[in-house]
């Protein structure tokens, strides 16, 4: 193991603040612990140091070292180191006089020379131009600290890594460890960065196809795509042309030799089966239905045959018919002469008892007639004197009521009547005489006048001598000399007049009434007739006691009386004849004849009985006897024979039409049958059916030629053919590109999985021993953890006790205090591997508290034993305990 | 005395599709000037009739433009041209020639011959029989009626044709598709049987021949990029037969295998002396030195400016750095290691061609790709 590379001296010059010069001489190996405020220099130091290494001399991105308002300046740097056994000292200035210098022992390099030994020395590298950057700092950026930065180990020990590889490497090398040798490539991670660069251009991490890759896999499939269509399109367009060919060749088949026509011709033969068939049905049924006239004729035929035969057959039961009757009535016959006999006899019988009773009635009658003519004859002497008396009494009347009844009755009323008016008309007669004129006359002989007074209705003949007064105007005719009218004077004549003529006319018509001449008749008359009267009461009452009932009744009374005793006297005469021969009484006689009688009914029962059986026999003869002329009389109707005879040829005539009709309509069905015109009927429609399609095939097939020719015309308009052989270029262009593409892609990431791998393997190896050396600072820390190294060589999990946590995850201050660790396992690391190790702290640890200081501080004094350490700080107060004199940079 | 142009296989509306199209556009260019080229030949041989035997354009279905560039590049000669349909462009139910005529860019005096029939010129007294193609492939020869067809007595007689003249083209053997009868010329008696399909230009008797493409399309066909001028002094006359040269782009296909510096050397002499008008592909394999491979790279980056195309194929070429290469590069510790690991797993084997890159293939490209950079780390860190 090398001694350890110590920093003894720096100097600066004409650099930010330190516009003189300043120097840091007599540096310790080991801890170095520099303190002061702010702005009092600690980080352009630390930035001069950096500025000596990492910035080529001739770089111009040095300003920020100028002192403020002096860009003339050359600031400069100078470092005395020893390394290995060598003293070193680098003297660089940049700005207006850009130099470098390196002595190492005696040898001297300069410029670039210089500045390339130094980086190989230390593994770094340089900005190729501008300022370096963090990426270039290599080992030293890692352990070199910069103000704040002491958590942030990742990107440091990444831009590390080339340089780590190739101190160790060298150290492997120098070790002569073969296998060792590999452990490391030198820019291999930039190129693996590269190379995985350039494979994300085309890969996803996971190996998906992406941006140019994916496009070109893509277009090759949308080109593959658009060939397809187009084949498509070109095989649709040459079968349309194949198909345009024989559909046209098919319709021109088909015009010239119009296929339909044949079927046409076969459909009209069959539309002619169908008519014959037709009609063969009409004659069929024509048939059929004369064949139902037929039976119906023959089935009257027949009806009249029987009917025939029923005459025949009627005859000869009504011949036996009769003669059953003939023979009945015989039998009736011969039973009715005893029956009569045995009537006869009886009916004797009964005259007899008949006889008696009479003349037990005749013995009977005659006593009583006897006895009545007794009473009769006694009655008749009473009789006759009665009416001797009633007839005197009768006479008497007779003689009273005579002169009645010549006058008329007067009334006592009639007669007072009559006296008034003989008074009234006394009374007028003397006044009349008084006042009219007096027509006194004396005619001769034989003559004589006429005279009519007013108001009498004839005129009144004048002879001889007399008077006439006159008490009206009367007109006296003088034949042959005319009339004189003589009219009565004086002034009341006339009313009296009147008055007079009218009580005379009523006085006359009263006596006229009466028949009497004067009152004194009436007078008389009216005393006599009173007197009449009650002498006619006086007969009239006798008469009543001789014949109540009056004379006539009592002498036509008597009339009968003595005819009955006549009649009496004749009966009496008779009856007394069969008086003495009878002994029988009536009752008896009545007995006897109630019985024979009795027989005589049961007899003529019986023989009425007989009679009517005969007479029914004889009726039924005679009916048998008149059925049988009858029927005679129909068997020898005129014609009936030549009619039956006539019937039945009808019938057998009709028997052969029959038989020929059916025989017919089997032969019509048989044909009907076989020519199956259900299937005529099929076949007509099929045919129509088939003409029709045919014909619409045909029209079809024209309008299809029209379609195919217009869509060939557009699909040809296209350019087909040649628009697939630009495609399929473009697919193959795109295809080989793809192709390429897949290839370049394939080799980077082989490429990229190798270098990978081996990298891997490589820092499998440097991870052991860096854990190791970081284990030893852990424990200072935390005494029960563990850090584990990643893949990138950096902290990756604490695990203290059964706690565990990501690097990444922990706060501030222990991210801050695991990254000075790491970097001290670093400056481990390398220093075993020969390398010169620097470590510089720029206000490290300001975020961890005072217990966590403590630890750390311990750490620090145990890196301090391996390595020169400078520390620069503005709390000079938290480092008093590291057994270090500390230097201000005041 | 009658004289005419035979030419074919036009494939007008190409495109290589597998060139860059800015290489890609000439070419198809270059077709249609063989064209004006044809016209202008027929111009200065004072020619009766063009006769091109099929496949005039490459597709069915190519744009309009080209269809009426293709009829404007015949312009330059007025007389006679009579086309027949290949097996690219068949007289199909629909086909670029229905179109064609559609769009009515055909001039009266080019004879669209697509139907089995004599077509007379009266001012040469000649009857050409075409035997257009109407089907892409056809198992028939379409050559078979001119056997029996009568022509005017005293006239030529010449025949036009498309396909495979059996037992000839052992290549046509495999699919023989548009079969010819080999003596059809014979049996037809025919002045001259001008045929097309075959690239190369190709005499198959004294009667019969492959005119060739009038441009080449392809690095395979010999005797491509011309047409054959044919006189006939008389019918019965053995027709006088001469190529004319036609093409603008030569297409040269060349393959070498580098191991050494001498190897190198001897590519890129060969390689400089290419005229300018060339189509190269270049097939490299073997096993380059870095220096040499870097020399390789640079040299055929100034060819491909200087060619009309260059492709290259040099995926069987691997990178081998030598030991002084990687001496040079400076690689220790682990790097060297994994140069090792690389060279080893790219001496493997050939690279193989399929789609996905194969083991060697990537550890060759890994090696190339980190000798590359390192050396470019060792260029910047020398800078």
């Amino acid at each position: 193991m090398n001694a350890p590379l110590q920093l003894s001296r720096l100097r600066v010059e004409q650099l930010r603040q330190f516009r003189q010069g300043f120097e840091l001489a007599n540096l310790q190996p080991g801890l170095n612990i520099f303190c002061g405020p702010n702005e009092a220099g600690k980080s352009s130091l630390v930035r001069a140091i950096r500025a000596a290494f990492f910035e080529r001399h001739r770089s111009s991105a040095v300003g920020d070292l100028l002192p403020w308002g002096d860009s003339s300046a050359a600031p400069s740097v100078e470092l005395d180191f020893a390394f290995d056994g060598h003293q070193y000292r680098l003297a660089k200035s940049f700005g207006k006089r850009p130099r470098c210098d390196l002595r190492i022992d005696a040898r001297s390099l300069e410029g670039a020379e210089a500045e390339d030994h130094l980086a190989q020395l230390f593994g770094y590298g340089f900005a190729s131009r501008g300022a370096s950057k963090t990426e270039h700092w290599g080992i030293p950026g890692l352990l070199w600290v910069e103000q704040g930065t002491g958590q942030e180990l990742r990107e440091a020990a990444q831009h590390a890594r080339e340089h780590l590889h190739g101190a160790l490497q060298s150290q492997a090398e120098r070790l002569g460890q073969g296998a060792a040798a590999q452990v490391a490539a030198s820019g291999g991670d930039a190129l693996l960065s590269e190379l995985r660069a350039q494979r994300g251009e085309l890969l996803t991490a996971t190996g998906k196809p992406r941006a140019e890759l994916e496009q070109a896999a893509q277009r090759v499939q949308a080109l593959q795509q658009s060939l397809q269509d187009l084949d498509l399109q070109i095989a649709r367009y040459r079968e349309d042309v194949d198909r345009l060919a024989q559909l046209r060749s098919q319709h021109q088949r088909d015009e010239q030799e119009r296929p339909w026509e044949q079927l046409q011709q076969q459909l009209l033969q069959a539309q002619q089966a169908q008519t014959a068939l037709q009609q063969s049905e009409q004659q069929l049924g024509e048939a059929r239905q004369r064949m139902n006239q037929l039976q119906n004729q023959q089935q009257l035929l027949q009806r009249q045959l029987q009917a025939f035969a029923e005459q025949e057959r009627a005859a000869t039961q009504r011949e036996q018919a009769l003669a059953q009757a003939s023979e009945q009535l015989q039998r009736a016959q011969a039973g009715l002469a005893p029956a009569r006999d045995q009537f006869k006899h009886s009916s004797a019988q009964v005259r007899q008892a008949q006889a008696q009773l009479q003349q037990s009635r005749q013995a009977e009658a005659a006593r009583q007639t006897r006895q009545q003519l007794e009473a009769a004859q006694h009655q008749q002497a009473r009789m006759t004197e009665a009416l001797q008396h009633a007839e005197a009494a009768q006479q008497s009347v007779a003689a009273l009521r005579a002169p009645q009844a010549q006058q008329r009755p007067l009334t006592k009323a009639d007669l007072d009547t009559l006296r008034k008016l003989d008074q009234r008309l006394r009374e007028l007669s003397l006044q009349r005489q008084a006042l009219a004129t007096r027509l006194e006359f004396k005619l001769d002989a034989g003559q004589q006048l006429r005279l009519r007074q007013e108001g009498q209705a004839e005129a009144e003949s004048l002879a001889g001598q007399g008077q006439v007064l006159l008490a009206a105007p009367g007109v006296l005719d003088l034949p042959g000399l005319g009339r004189l009218r003589i009219t009565p004077g004086g002034q009341d004549l006339d009313g009296l007049e009147a008055r007079w003529s009218e009580a005379r006319a009523e006085h006359a018509a009263a006596m006229e009434r009466l028949g009497v001449q004067d009152l004194a008749e009436a007078e008389s008359r009216f005393a006599a007739q009173q007197e009449a009267l009650a002498q006619l009461k006086l007969v009239e009452q006798a008469l009543a006691l001789s014949a109540p009932q009056g004379l006539a009744r009592l002498q036509q009374e008597q009339a009968d009386l003595q005819a009955r005793l006549l009649a009496l006297h004749d009966a009496l005469a008779q009856q007394a004849a069969g008086e003495a021969a009878t002994a029988l009484s009536v009752a008896e006689a009545e007995s006897a004849l109630d019985a024979t009688q009795r027989v005589e009914e049961a007899a003529r029962q019986q023989l009425g009985r007989l009679e009517q059986q005969h007479s029914a026999m004889e009726a039924q003869q005679l009916q048998a006897q008149r059925e049988l002329e009858l029927a005679r009389a129909q068997l020898a109707e005129p014609g009936r024979l030549e009619r039956q005879r006539e019937h039945q040829r009808q019938w057998l005539a009709g028997e052969a039409e029959l038989a020929a009709v059916a025989a017919r309509i089997e032969t019509l069905q048989a044909s009907l049958d076989r020519a199956r015109p259900d299937i005529v009927q099929q076949d007509i429609a099929r045919l129509q059916r088939s003409v029709q399609q045919m014909q619409q095939a045909h029209q079809e097939l024209a309008v299809q030629i029209q379609l195919i020719e217009q869509s060939l015309q557009q699909a040809g308009a296209q350019g087909l053919d040649e628009q697939r052989e630009q495609s399929a270029g473009d697919l193959a262009r795109a295809q080989r590109r793809w192709h390429e593409l897949r290839l370049r892609a394939a080799a980077l990431d082989l490429l990229c999985r190798k270098l990978d791998g081996k990298r891997q393997a490589s820092l499998a190896r440097l991870q052991a021993p860096l854990q190791q050396h970081l284990q030893r600072y852990v424990q200072l820390l935390f005494p029960d953890a563990r850090l584990d190294v990643d893949e990138a060589l950096t902290p990756g999990l604490l695990q203290r006790g059964v706690e565990s946590g990501d690097f990444e995850a922990l706060s501030f201050g222990a991210r801050e205090q695991l990254g000075l660790i790491s970097r001290f396992a670093y400056a481990d690391l390398l220093q075993e591997a020969g390398r010169p190790t620097l470590l510089i702290l720029d206000d490290a640890l300001v975020h961890s508290d005072a217990q966590r200081l403590a630890q750390m501080k311990r750490v620090i004094f145990d890196a301090a034993q391996r390595h020169q350490l400078l520390l620069f700080t503005c709390h000079p107060e938290d480092w008093r305990d590291l057994g270090v004199a500390q230097r201000s940079l005041r | 005395m009658p004289r005419f142009l035979h030419t074919a296989d036009w494939q007008i509306g190409r495109w290589f599709s597998s060139f860059d199209p800015e290489d890609a556009l000439p070419l198809a260019e270059a077709r249609l000037a063989a064209v004006e080229r044809l016209a202008a030949l027929a111009c200065t041989h004072e020619v009766d009739a063009v006769l091109v035997a099929g496949d005039v354009f490459d597709a069915q279905t190519v744009s309009e433009r080209t269809i009426r560039r293709m009829f404007n590049a015949m312009a330059g000669f007025s007389g006679p041209w009579v086309l027949i349909s290949g097996n690219h462009d068949a007289a199909l139910a629909e086909s670029v020639w229905t179109r064609a005529r559609r769009l009515g860019a055909v001039p009266a005096h080019v004879h669209l011959a697509l139907r089995p029939e004599p077509l007379l010129l009266e001012a040469c007294r000649t009857a050409i029989l075409p035997a257009p193609l109407s089907q892409r492939h056809t198992y028939g020869d379409s050559t078979a009626w001119f056997d029996a067809v009568e022509t005017p007595a005293g006239w030529l007689r010449l025949g036009l044709a498309h396909g495979s003249v059996q037992g000839i083209l052992a290549e046509s053997m495999v699919d023989a598709t548009n079969p010819i009868a080999p003596d059809r010329a014979a049996r037809a008696r025919l002045d001259y049987l001008a045929l097309g399909d075959w690239h190369g230009g190709k005499r198959i008797e004294a009667r019969c021949w492959y005119s060739g493409t009038p441009e080449p399309d392809r690095f395979k066909a010999n005797d491509s990029g011309q047409a054959l001028l044919v006189e006939i002094d008389a019918p019965g006359a053995e027709p006088r037969v001469q190529a004319l040269r036609t093409a603008q782009f030569d297409w040269l296909e060349l393959s070498a295998s580098l191991r050494v510096a001498s190897d190198l050397d001897g590519l890129l002499q060969r390689l400089e002396a290419l005229p300018a008008h060339t189509v190269l592909s270049l097939r490299l394999e073997g096993q380059l030195a870095l220096d040499l491979h870097q020399r390789l790279n640079a040299a055929l980056a100034v060819l491909r400016g200087r060619l009309r195309h260059l492709s290259v194929e040099a995926s069987a070429l691997s990178l081998a750095p030598t030991d002084e290469d990687i001496a040079a590069l400076q690689a220790d510790g682990y790097l060297a290691e994994v140069i090792a690991e690389l060279r080893e797993l790219g001496a493997a084997g050939p690279a193989p061609s399929s789609e996905e890159p194969g083991e060697a293939e990537i550890a060759r490209e890994a090696l190339a790709l980190l000798t590359a950079t390192l050396a470019q780390r060792r260029r910047e860190l020398s800078a």
